[in-house]
């Protein structure tokens, strides 16, 4: 799974600290998210999304050549 | 949570302070063996301090102490952890008669678990990274 949100965190001049504050994460996941080693649950994918008022398809690809958890 | 990070510190100070206690009186005839478990003590003690210290900065910036990310490595740290417990055990008591007496045994035992702990859990984070 491949996502947007270090440029659409990058738009919206939002730091990694306050991305993670409004979606109620830590920093550190975040940072897992924007490089792609960690897949998040449905639940975070959808809160983050709705801050930078986008789809959720539009801010997370599914790889289906890599479809295995990078957990 | 601040609560927990209170205990943290407080856990880490007793233990400094206990192991500095019993170090200093015994410094002349301390065996070998026990210079091991109170250097286990102190390792305990530091990573309980740096931990809290770490927890009372983030909890400053206003971040949880947990969420679905760190309570997914906490459960494979945790997995881990166990089994390595497991066999950690079975070299104590293969090895037992390296041991002065039974508190020494289990506080040892007791001690190296959550070093094993702590240690497992960097790996996890680790290995997640190298990814």
């Amino acid at each position: 799974m491949t996502n947007r949100i270090k440029e659409l965190r990058a738009r919206n001049n939002l730091t990694q600290l306050e991305l993670a504050q409004k979606v109620d994460v830590r920093r550190e996941t975040i940072g897992f998210l924007e490089k792609g080693k960690y897949n998040p649950s449905l639940k975070l994918a959808y809160e983050i999304s709705k801050v930078f008022k986008k789809k959720i398809e539009e801010v997370f690809h599914f790889d289906n050549e890599n479809n295995g958890s990078t957990q | 949570m601040k609560t927990k990070r209170a205990l943290l510190i407080l856990v880490g100070l007793t233990l400094t302070f206990t192991a500095g206690i019993l170090a200093y009186s015994q410094m002349s005839e301390l065996p070998p063996k026990m210079m091991l478990i109170y250097a286990l003590i102190g390792i305990v003690a530091i990573i309980s301090i740096f931990i809290a210290i770490k927890k009372m900065k983030e909890e400053k910036e206003g971040q949880p102490a947990d969420d679905e990310f760190t309570i997914q490595i906490k459960y494979k740290a945790g997995y881990y952890a166990y089994i390595s417990s497991m066999y950690m055990w079975l070299f104590i008591f293969l090895f037992r008669g390296l041991f002065p007496d039974i508190e020494t045994l289990v506080g040892g035992g007791i001690l190296l678990s959550g070093v094993i702990g702590f240690v497992c859990k960097m790996i996890v984070k680790k290995k997640i990274d190298d990814k």
